[in-house]
């Protein structure tokens, strides 16, 4: 049940923006590594929260003179615990620069489709210019390049005409783009790191022994289950251990449908088709699993594993070129 | 003739045209390093087109990077022969603040500390028009070319020498039609008259001014563009700016700032201050080699 519900919220909402920066930005203390735990879990079900609240966290910061420096930091580590199916998938790349195309056919395309609705709220029309705006339909973002000799990240940024960028909402998404690309840069000199998992993020923070980590680890582990087996397994009653998940913010279906997007998130990388990876992974068809994915992270697995990248040029312009303007 | 404006290279790398010939190229960079500007609507019309073909990143970026091989505009070939990072950045920023161009791309390189460099750019649209990203690639096209030669200038110790119109001939192979030969003597001996021009190349005035005309040129445009490159080699020298516009030929101080501002929009004063700036952090350097550990 649980289940269904945070699936409606989420293709409600769309995307937004991730949800690593935003809580970057609004930079709040008291945040325990269960409670940290359990905003990972949520990330890879709904990776994104409202643009509205995004930029509001960023106009706060610089109200509160925010310095870049400590956004970037506390961005990336936000970004280190992050479940994301996009920021899951990129960890998988090896290439900084098929990372760069990636986030731009996200930035977009998907980006752009969740602007559309709210980008009414956001603009702050110029008023005595009685300038048209939206010479870009897209929220402000990141456009990005890399030099095609040595790697050299190109970062331009895009705004709507009449809106007001924060410079910590930029300072946070660049964060974002540099961890992601930095991890692939890792990656291409040879480091191993493989895929986030619940159980691993759980390791990090520290609560491994909590009832929610030792669920994700049996759900990782064995597969989709039911509560009730679940809790066999875990050796306590079922309704205690709905208690514990409780007293954390978790449920057991949360849990459940975290890890088989997490899992098959991995398993985009493979060679199978997207048909064995849902079955696989306890969706009940590619359907379901193609709805899981867009509620997360506003994107299709299709979308997300993209085409092969093309040996010349990048799929940046196929994406580019709409833009939506006439 | 329009308001706004974007750096020749960049609109002809984006246009990617067929039909260049090395005379027309060169007749191109000499008229270019004159006035350096194409109107903004073509580079903006290029860049969508372009997009709608579908070229790619990396074909743009080879085309910026063939152009600016042959451009022999003072201000960018300044820059691009800057050893300092820093200074290029400046360099290009300045350009964009100075010049006419519709769009002014303010690039910052932040430090990352061992990362992967990082180039931030800002395009502030002075014309009310989308900005295809296909023109935002050229033009990153051009900082990344002209940032890619600082290591190898910085290497090599001194300034280098500004590409010459008889060297780009030669590197064309049109080192033997008339306009080459006329850049040649303007290069090396200064300005003259072209009735002494024609003199020294051995042939009428008319029957140069055909030639010339039959390339694409003029004798005027020539001595301009000679006039200018020479006045640039110059500007690292202690010699004030109006010692070198009366000795280059220009009527004065005011008319060298002019040409060079048409050129490729920065003042000489400036490109001066660049150029010293770069000259003494280059030498500071092997000095403490410690700092920028």
């Amino acid at each position: 049940m649980a289940n269904t519900k945070t699936r409606e919220a989420g293709a409600v909402l769309g995307a937004g923006a991730p949800e690593a920066m935003v809580l970057a930005l609004e930079s709040d203390v008291g945040w325990t590594a269960q409670a940290r735990f359990a905003r990972s879990v949520a990330s890879a079900i709904r990776g994104h929260l409202p643009f509205g609240r995004y930029f509001e966290a960023g106009r706060r910061a610089r109200r509160l003179g925010a310095a870049e420096g400590a956004i970037e930091r506390a961005t990336w580590d936000w970004m280190e615990t992050s479940l994301h199916p996009l920021h899951g998938f990129l960890r998988g790349l090896d290439d900084p620069r098929s990372v760069v195309d990636r986030l731009n056919a996200f930035n977009v395309r998907d980006l752009g489709e969740a602007w559309d609705g709210e980008r009414e709220k956001h603009l702050v029309r110029g008023g005595d210019t009685g300038r048209e705006t939206g010479q870009e339909t897209g929220p402000p973002r990141w456009a990005l390049t890399s030099g095609s000799g040595e790697f050299r990240l190109y970062a331009c940024r895009v705004s709507p005409d009449g809106f007001d960028d924060p410079e910590g909402c930029q300072a946070a998404s660049l964060a974002s783009i540099t961890f992601l690309v930095e991890a692939a840069r890792r990656r291409a000199a040879g480091a191993l790191e493989g895929p986030k998992t619940l159980s691993g993020v759980a390791r990090e923070l520290g609560v491994e022994r909590t009832a929610a980590a030792e669920a994700a680890l049996v759900f990782e582990s064995e597969g989709s289950m039911s509560v009730e087996d679940l809790a066999k397994r875990l050796g306590c009653g079922k309704r205690s251990l709905e208690r514990e998940l409780q007293a954390v913010g978790l449920t057991a279906g949360a849990l459940r449908l975290s890890s088989m997007i997490v899992g098959a998130t991995a398993s985009l990388h493979s060679s199978e088709s997207l048909t064995e990876i849902s079955a696989k992974h306890g969706f009940a068809d590619l359907a379901h699993m193609t709805r899981a994915f867009k509620a997360a992270c506003g994107m299709a697995p299709s979308a997300l594993r993209g085409r092969a990248p093309s040996a010349g040029g990048s799929s940046l312009f196929v994406a580019a070129v709409p833009n939506k303007i006439r | 003739m329009s308001r706004f404006l974007a750096y020749h290279v960049v609109v002809h790398a984006l246009e990617g045209r067929s039909g260049w010939t090395p005379s027309k190229r060169f007749a191109a960079a000499v008229s270019h390093a004159i006035d350096g500007h194409l109107p903004y609507e073509r580079y903006n019309a290029a860049g969508r087109a372009r997009a709608a073909e579908g070229a790619t990143e990396a074909q743009v970026e080879r085309a910026v990077r063939e152009f600016l091989a042959s451009d022999l505009s003072p201000g960018v070939g300044v820059i691009g022969g800057l050893s300092s990072p820093t200074r290029i950045v400046e360099g290009f920023n300045e350009y964009n603040a100075s010049s006419g161009v519709a769009v002014r791309t303010n690039v910052s390189m932040p430090a990352t500390g061992g990362r992967a460099p990082l180039v931030v750019a800002r395009r502030e649209m002075r014309v009310e028009a989308p900005d295809p990203a296909l023109c935002r690639i050229g033009t990153l096209a051009l900082f990344d070319a002209l940032i890619s030669n600082a290591e190898g200038n910085a290497k090599r110790g001194e300034l280098p020498k500004l590409k010459t119109m008889s060297g780009l001939a030669r590197e064309l192979g049109v080192a033997g039609s008339a306009s080459a030969e006329a850049a040649l003597v303007f290069e090396s001996e200064g300005a003259m008259r072209v009735e002494e021009l024609a003199r020294r190349l051995g042939c009428h005035p008319r029957s140069l001014a055909r030639k010339l005309r039959s390339e694409g040129l003029t004798a005027e445009a020539i001595r301009s563009a000679a006039r200018i490159a020479r006045a640039s080699d110059r500007l690292g020298s202690e010699e004030s700016l109006t010692v070198i516009a009366m000795e280059e030929g220009f009527a004065d101080l005011a008319h060298m700032t002019r040409s060079f501002k048409l050129s490729s929009g920065m003042q000489p004063s400036l490109l001066r201050r660049l150029v010293k700036a770069d000259a003494s952090e280059h030498s500071a350097k092997p000095a403490h080699p410690s700092i920028h550990r």
